[in-house]
């Protein structure tokens, strides 16, 4: 059958594709709200686009400069290589015309996605507008977003000479972009006719980085997919320093009774550093819609009501983030049992030690929050409760294994959300 | 058609990998590319399938230079030491995607699904595969192509006793057909009775390439030796010298 390979494929990518919605489709919700609403905000809150209003000079410099900044970082910083194909295809197809039939199909569908991309902003930035301003914007755009997608895989790929060439290619490119004249567009597409020849004829691939590379990034979309949680642990573990610092365990002297609990203590001293401050970010970032005038100029943000509803938002999916972590850490335990490991205590010992460790943590945090917002009251103590419910509750139905185990998490964060909101707004 | 690797260096930015490596192999011979871990064997064989371009030195395929055939025609399959799949196609649609890919290769996906008794696993994604069953299916896909030389880098590990049999069968009937194998193992014991040369790598070089018989009167052996007694030889040997 004619295209039968290219079908092939593509039923791999649909099943992969649906496998991920089926068990992502939340997070990926979230993603999509939290990056229109950040898009919307730049355009219409700080570029000051409007229907048939075009940007200032000072938006659309700023909209250049993000531009530049992002492909900067596409560029140079990068270490996903911007045209991807399956790492199974550069094994069995290496050596044949279809591997490089693969990659220029990838870069086709990159030049066509720029192109969009350029296209959207351009329609923005000139306030939906289609004249002469939107045609250039949008070329330059284009050329310019296609330009950094090849001098990206140059990058990638070349050593030496090369990458400081590139260097000065991207410099060039990102001055004729903010020049914003004909001549930008000529040299423009000069350039990104040098960069598409040189990658398609001159460029060695190095096949081993780009191989590894793509390996890895399937083991982790794949592990999405297939919904796959010891898969995405194992990866965050090969990703971790293989030492660890501060206090060991043997330093607590632990004893039957103590061990877990101290064991515990540990994991928390040595949870990873970006998880600490992406929950710190989170409490911060209520803390500042709610209790600062810095985005009191964005639309929407300057209503008290809402922004009191953001920061209990906030406070809450800090403190449930922070239990699923402990949850699964009583979790890892328990079902070490099953795969062989011989341990000495039951699911309740279990979770009783794990859940002191809560306790305090939970103490420490209902503190943190209080002083954070300086709202001293009795009520403190029920936003304790309802975070020790809020803990436990999932924590004994996943350890047990008992049904709907979802419907309790979701019941509980419902709780904390009720807690959090009566602390800080009722 | 013969391979041979002239002077072959190679360097990762700093860590010369290949120090001059040079050897050769004839059409229906198995070639066991023997070494410690970080030798170079895998190096090696990456030139060889043009993942990485030597800095210097030549390596020709029947008297041609590898890099000269053009894409499509390089008669050279591999079997990795790590599989590699596509984890949404079953078992039977990867081998329906290789002859796809490779339309002029002679064995189809019927056939050597009966050969390598993957006839219950057919429907099933890599996934699901025991070890064996994936790196069987690996050497089902490398040998559904059209070659001349097939490179096999750590094929039998994770196969069962019965597996590694059926292997060194496909590898013997490889050699009667008249391919190179070039095969990479540490597993002495197995490849002792199916390789009619070696190459034992250390550093990037090449200590002693030939027969067991060269290799047994160049270290002085008794004749019922094994390899692994020859090959500690070779390497203590190289470890007075240096």
């Amino acid at each position: 059958m004619k295209y039968q390979a290219e079908i092939l494929l593509l039923k791999n990518k649909l099943r992969l594709m649906r496998g991920t919605l089926r068990h992502a489709w939340q997070g990926l919700i979230g993603i999509l709200a939290v990056g229109g609403m950040l898009l919307y905000q730049f355009f219409f809150g700080i570029a000051k686009v409007g229907y048939g209003k075009s940007a200032t000079p000072r938006g659309v410099f700023y909209t250049l400069l993000l531009v530049a900044a992002i492909n900067l970082f596409r560029v140079f910083f990068n270490q996903t290589p911007v045209f991807r194909i399956e790492a199974a295809s550069v094994l069995h197809t290496y050596n044949t015309g279809f591997f490089r039939k693969s990659l220029a199909h990838k870069q086709f569908l990159s030049v066509l996605s720029s192109t969009l991309v350029a296209g959207i902003m351009a329609c923005i930035l000139s306030g939906f507008n289609f004249d002469l301003v939107f045609l250039k914007l949008w070329l330059i755009l284009t050329l310019y977003i296609c330009n950094c997608t090849f001098l990206s895989w140059i990058f990638y790929h070349a050593q030496g000479k090369i990458r400081r060439v590139v260097c000065v290619v991207f410099f060039l490119c990102t001055f004729l972009l903010f020049w914003r004249i004909i001549l930008s567009a000529a040299v423009l597409a000069l350039s990104l006719c040098t960069g598409w020849v040189y990658a398609r004829r001159f460029l060695r691939l190095n096949t081993p980085k780009y191989f590894e590379r793509l390996q890895g990034l399937e083991v982790a979309s794949v592990a999405a997919s297939q919904n796959d949680y010891a898969r995405m642990q194992q990866l965050a573990e090969e990703n971790r320093p293989s030492y660890v610092r501060g206090p060991m365990l043997y330093q607590f002297k632990p004893t039957k009774r103590t061990a877990l609990w101290v064991k515990s203590l540990l994991e928390l001293f040595r949870m990873q550093k970006q998880t600490v401050i992406l929950l710190a970010l989170l409490l911060l970032s209520g803390w500042i819609v709610n209790r600062t005038n810095l985005f009191a100029f964005m639309p929407l943000l300057d209503d008290p009501a809402i922004t009191r509803v953001i920061a209990v938002l906030c406070t809450t999916t800090a403190c449930s983030g922070l239990y699923q972590l402990l949850v699964k850490q009583a979790k890892t335990v328990s079902d070490k049992r099953k795969i062989g490991l011989s341990l000495p205590y039951s699911t309740r010992q279990i979770i009783v030690s794990y859940g002191m460790t809560a306790i305090l943590l939970n103490m420490v945090l209902t503190l943190a929050i209080c002083l954070l917002y300086a709202t001293f009251s009795i009520r403190l103590i029920l936003l304790f409760f309802t975070e020790v419910i809020a803990y436990f509750v999932p924590c004994c139905t996943q350890l047990y294994e008992t049904r709907f185990q979802r419907g309790v998490t979701t019941l509980s964060n419902a709780l904390l959300f009720a807690g959090v909101y009566f602390l800080l707004v009722a | 058609m013969d391979l041979e690797v002239k002077q072959v260096f190679y360097s990762y930015r700093d860590v010369l990998a290949l120090d001059g490596i040079s050897f050769s192999a004839s059409r229906g011979q198995i070639v066991g590319l023997v070494g410690e871990n970080g030798a170079g064997k895998t190096t090696i064989i990456k030139n060889i399938y043009r993942y990485l371009t030597p800095d210097s030195g030549t390596i020709t395929l029947d008297g041609k230079n590898i890099f000269s055939y053009p894409e499509g025609d390089y008669p050279v399959s591999y079997i990795p030491d790590v599989p590699v799949f596509y984890e949404e196609l079953s078992l039977l649609e990867h081998l329906h995607f290789i002859k796809a890919i490779y339309p002029q290769g002679s064995v189809s996906a019927d056939e050597i699904i009966e050969k390598l008794d993957l006839r219950e696993h057919q429907d099933k994604i890599p996934a699901a595969l025991s070890k064996g069953t994936r790196q069987k299916l690996m050497i089902a896909m490398a040998l559904m192509r059209e070659y001349e030389m097939l490179i096999a880098d750590e094929p039998f590990s994770g196969l069962d006793p019965k597996q590694i049999a059926t292997l060194k069968a496909l590898l013997l009937e490889q050699k009667e057909k008249g391919k190179i194998v070039l095969l990479s193992s540490h597993l002495l014991d197995v490849t002792e009775y199916i390789c009619d040369q070696y190459v034992v790598v250390k550093n990037g070089k090449c200590l002693l390439s030939g027969s067991k018989q060269n290799l047994l009167s160049a270290t002085q052996l008794p004749k019922d030796s094994t390899m692994e007694e020859v090959y500690l030889r070779l390497v203590e040997q190289d470890e007075v010298s240096s």
